[in-house]
């Protein structure tokens, strides 16, 4: 009797909790909504809404009409590429609307002050889009580029910390501003509708895996975000510009190096083929000595056996790695490993910020790795002409070598 | 006590939860003036006011729900850390003691790395605890032995093998994202709460509190001891099995929403025990009080000393550890 | 005939046999001493009269209902338990003790009543405890808590009250107070069954005497009848003498030397 009344109550319990997770909501559109605002405001397609309810049109909605808003995410993102969305009336010049990079339609009536989150590659968008602190409210974990940061930001003490990772406190949020919008992650991009539950807007910009592409898409999402489309699509250019020399360089090149790019706690740790140090090494010029590793996300851990068996010709070694060159090229374990022998172990710049974050410098990142790896088809004095272009055009700064510890 | 010492009592303990309720929901980063507090309520009921429409947000979004939700579940985790005393004749007693947070923090990570979202860790969190306590109490039905001690050995053996299931979990977790994830869950936060999660324990939380509140004379019994009690007439293994069902659906259902918190079930029923003494008819009322005045407290704090959230179990470790001496201190007349 | 013991054995599961075959009747206002040397079996009897083990062969009847088809609630309704020694894990009032022997007459999500609170205050008055009503039970000396123990039995209003060694830790005052406590309930219609090491209570108490020497046998009758120089000798494996005082009138157990 007793078992059977305790299965009763955890049936219940459970019974209860998933009747109020999975109901579905109901939204009575009230004038002037329109389909993409309401699908806007929930977080799914406005296709979505009108498939669930059978509306062929979708610009003729009623007010007082009720709508069921489909709960799972999954089968709203259409098939198709991130569309425009139409209005039905004609749009208004200021209203900007951005699929972001998991397919919600975010739609702003104007430019965005200013972005806040906690992950830092997402935020250094806005920095890059605004040249310094202008369009940063709130921070996480300030570690991240500390040192250039302190250049060009005015005031990098100031910025409110609005928590660390996946826990926000969400009325420092509220008492930054209403006209913010929260820039996200893929990993945290459940937050979305926490930030929406206190009125901001939020974006997801940056997918798990990391490429040029989805750097520069970021870039372009934040861009419209903040009403920075002129700045964004400059940088992007100039990245395109980067990646078809880094092409046109390589394919001269006589030999393909083998690199292996190690991690920042552990020299047995290696980037993964999804984060973009893969991609830099290729569009370098080089092959990834890292074969058949595909662990979703960052660093995969490996132990010193394996990387023999790779043999790299270079090890690139983090900026911000708690290991030393010395280290590895003393370690007799690593002795018999080619780039060992060779003595070709890199930091990868720079000092002043990681240029191996999904970020905008990763182009900068490409550019040394060109070097690094032929530099007989691309200088020293071209990168340093290239990378004061870059920041010139980001920051209206330059910086020297020895700043940014480039040999 | 007196009777009327008593009343008096939980009259004041009432007002002070009222008073705990109020100020929490004045008080946070974007403003501690209540009278933007009341301007936000007049707003929301329709009376044109000059208020931010921040604070509207502020005050019905995030405090409200989060002061609810700290009163609950500190009602909650100091009732069952009472009754699990009480069943287990020993004070020195946590509600962890049959594994139910170590169950529930395997069931989020879990969640967290299935992808899941916040509805979805907490209903494996809800799960993974009430697993755990199942699994505590088949071992002594299977070693044929009912006695207290195989149930704690059970719970030490269950919670343990949790533990070192979760470091498996942590250490196979992809670091950036999932394992910070898990830790921070464990930490304990009521930043992403709302109503919803709430209405979700509510039923597990009126059902529990008020069959605890009901058979609190029955734990006086079952507290001398499996002998007495069954010389008392009472079924001793019905009656341990419903209180401890009971408290294990109230953690279970308190860790799903907060996260793994320490030391309020420890604390708390010792505190109510120095107020007002053993007898649990008195005593399990005062814990039920002054757990939800604690949690409001440490909530209020958690999320209005710093920019950032402050997780829990950092708060409740802090002030709940240096209490838990002082108690002892005061105590150690009544120690025999 | 108020309970009936019928042929009970009881083994320890490692086979070894503690009990073999005993029986007894229970009558009403009466008192039953079980003596014998340590490691016989007084206590293990004394758990299976009050259910809290089974035996292996043999039943108990109450009232004319065996034993082992009762409830627990049932049986508190007649038998209650005083063991020898508590160690209690929490502080309560000695009248927050006291009211618990009403158990058996409270419901599943009930609280003891103004008049269950009556009853146990009468049976503090009974055993001339009142005035530690109050008290807090960790804070009364050993004797007062063996007091409000069969205080406790007292309020569950009980047809028989079984103690084991109830005057193990008490001074030698304290002793005899609980004697006659017992004597006293017993003329108020109680039975009660107790278990001692010294025979000259069950000279004190009179009654009836069950007696487990170490060879498994088993005496009962009426204590003038079983208690002899000879029986306590091979009772307790030590010469004693039994001498009567025509003074009090009575028969005291002695050890002549050591």
């Amino acid at each position: 009797m007793k078992r059977f009344l305790c299965l009763l109550i955890t049936v219940v319990m459970l019974f209860t909790y998933g009747i109020t997770v999975a109901a579905d909501t109901v939204y009575e559109v009230k004038s002037g909504d329109t389909l993409a605002k309401i699908g806007a405001k929930y977080g799914v397609t406005y296709q979505a809404i009108a498939q669930k309810n059978n509306i062929s049109n979708p610009h003729l909605i009623l007010v007082g009409q009720k709508l069921i808003i489909p709960t799972d995410e999954k089968d709203t993102v259409s098939d198709e590429k991130p569309v425009e969305v139409t209005e039905p009336k004609p749009p208004v010049s200021t209203k900007i609307t951005v699929t972001d990079v998991v397919g919600r339609v975010v739609t702003l009536d104007k430019p965005a002050s200013k972005i806040l989150g906690t992950h830092n590659p997402s935020l250094n968008t806005g920095i890059v889009l605004g040249g310094g602190d202008k369009y940063i409210a709130g921070f996480g974990n300030k570690m991240m580029a500390n040192k250039l940061y302190d250049y060009v930001m005015d005031d990098y003490d100031g910025i409110v910390q609005i928590g660390k990772g996946g826990n926000i406190n969400f009325e420092t949020v509220v008492t930054l501003g209403k006209n913010n919008v929260a820039v996200l992650p893929e990993r945290f991009k459940e937050q979305a509708e926490q930030f929406e539950n206190v009125g901001i807007k939020a974006v997801v910009a940056l997918p798990n895996t990391e490429s040029f592409d989805t750097i520069k898409n970021s870039l372009k999402i934040v861009g419209a975000v903040l009403g920075e489309d002129n700045k964004a699509n400059q940088i992007n250019a100039f990245i395109d510009k980067s990646i078809s020399e880094a092409k046109q360089f390589s394919a001269k090149a006589k030999t393909k190096p083998s690199v292996i790019f190690l991690g920042s706690s552990s020299s047995y740790s290696v980037a993964s083929t999804s984060m973009i140090q893969t991609d830099i090494i290729e569009m370098a010029g080089g092959t990834n000595a890292v074969k058949g590793l595909n662990v979703k996300g960052a660093f995969a851990d490996v132990n010193i056996e394996q990387i023999i068996s790779w043999n790299p010709d270079i090890i690139w070694v983090p900026n911000y790695a708690t290991y030393t060159v010395e280290d590895l090229l003393k370690d007799p374990k690593w002795a018999s490993i080619k780039a060992i022998k060779d003595k070709a172990v890199y930091i990868f710049p720079c000092d002043l910020e990681p240029w191996d974050y999904p970020t905008a410098s990763a182009v900068l990142g490409l550019r040394w790795g060109l070097y690094n790896l032929h530099p007989e088809l691309y200088s020293f004095n071209d990168l340093m002409k290239n990378i004061d272009e870059f920041y010139n055009m980001v920051y209206g700064k330059t910086f020297t070598a020895a700043q940014m510890g480039i040999k | 006590m007196k009777k009327s010492t008593y009343a008096l009592t939980i009259l004041l303990l009432f007002a002070l939860l009222f008073g705990a309720a109020l100020t929490g929901i004045c008080i946070g980063r974007l403003s501690t003036n209540p009278m933007d507090v009341l301007n936000a309520i007049k707003s929301k009921l329709g009376i044109p006011v000059d208020v931010d429409e921040a604070m509207e947000i502020v005050v019905f979004s995030i405090r409200i729900p989060r002061v609810l939700a700290s009163i609950i579940i500190g009602a909650m985790l100091s009732l069952s850390g009472a009754v699990y005393q009480g069943v287990f004749r020993n004070p020195l007693v946590s509600p962890d003691i049959l594994g139910v947070s170590s169950g529930a923090s395997v069931g989020a990570a879990g969640a967290i790395m299935l992808g899941m979202g916040i509805a979805g860790r907490q209903a494996f969190a809800f799960i993974g605890g009430i697993a755990a306590v199942i699994i505590a109490t088949a071992i002594p039905k299977l070693l044929k032995n009912h006695s207290n001690l195989m149930l704690v050995l059970s719970g030490i053996i269950v919670g343990g093998f949790l533990s070192s299931l979760l470091a498996v979990m942590k250490f196979v977790a992809e670091e950036q994202t999932e394992l910070t994830t898990i830790v921070f869950w464990q930490m304990g936060s009521f930043s992403n709460i709302n109503l919803k999660e709430i209405f979700a324990i509510g039923p597990a939380f009126f059902l529990g509190t008020v069959l605890l509140i009901g058979l609190s004379w029955r734990i006086n019994i079952l507290s001398f001891g499996e002998i007495e009690a069954k010389t008392l007439g009472m079924d001793v293994k019905k009656f341990r099995g419903i209180i401890i069902a009971c408290a294990s659906l109230l953690t279970a259902a308190a860790v799903s929403i907060s996260g793994t918190v320490g030391w309020v079930g420890l604390v708390i029923p010792h505190l109510a025990r120095l107020i007002v003494g053993s007898d649990h008819i008195k005593m399990i009322p005062v814990t039920v009080l002054l757990g939800a005045i604690f949690m409001c407290i440490i909530d209020t704090i958690a999320r209005a000393l710093m920019t950032v959230e402050i997780p829990l179990s950092i708060l409740t470790g802090i002030i709940g550890a240096p209490c838990y001496a002082l108690l002892l201190y005061w105590q150690k007349a009544n120690i025999s | 005939m108020l309970a009936e013991i019928k042929n009970i054995n009881f083994s320890y599961e490692e086979g070894h046999s503690i009990l073999h075959d005993i029986s007894f009747p229970i009558d009403k206002g009466q008192i039953i001493t079980i003596l014998g040397p340590n490691g016989v079996g007084k206590t293990t009897l004394l758990n299976c009269i009050a259910n809290l083990i089974t035996p292996t062969a043999g039943e108990i009847m109450l009232e004319g209902r065996a034993l082992n088809k009762m409830s627990p609630k049932e049986i508190a309704m007649k038998i209650a338990f005083v063991p020898q020694l508590i160690v209690p894990s929490f502080s309560y009032e000695v009248l927050s003790y006291v009211v618990t022997g009403c158990a058996p007459r409270i419901g599943t999500f009930e609280k003891p009543k103004k008049f269950h609170y009556d009853i146990a205050r009468s049976a503090l008055e009974q055993m001339g405890i009142t005035h530690i009503s109050h008290k807090y039970y960790t804070h009364i000396s050993g004797g007062e808590r063996q007091l409000a123990s069969i205080a406790r039995a007292l309020a569950q209003r009980p047809r028989i009250i079984l103690m084991d060694e109830p005057t193990a830790h008490l001074d030698y005052g304290n002793q005899i107070k609980v004697l006659k406590v017992i004597k006293n309930i017993a003329e108020d219609g109680f039975s009660a069954v107790i278990t001692t090491h010294n025979p000259d209570h069950a000279l004190l108490l009179g009654g009836k005497v069950a007696a487990l020497n170490q060879n498994g046998q088993f005496v009962f009758g009426k204590t003038e009848g079983v208690i002899s120089k000879e029986f306590l000798s091979m009772l307790y494996d030590t010469d004693l003498h039994l001498y009567h005082i025509s003074d009090i009138n009575r028969d005291v157990c002695i050890v002549p030397t050591i």
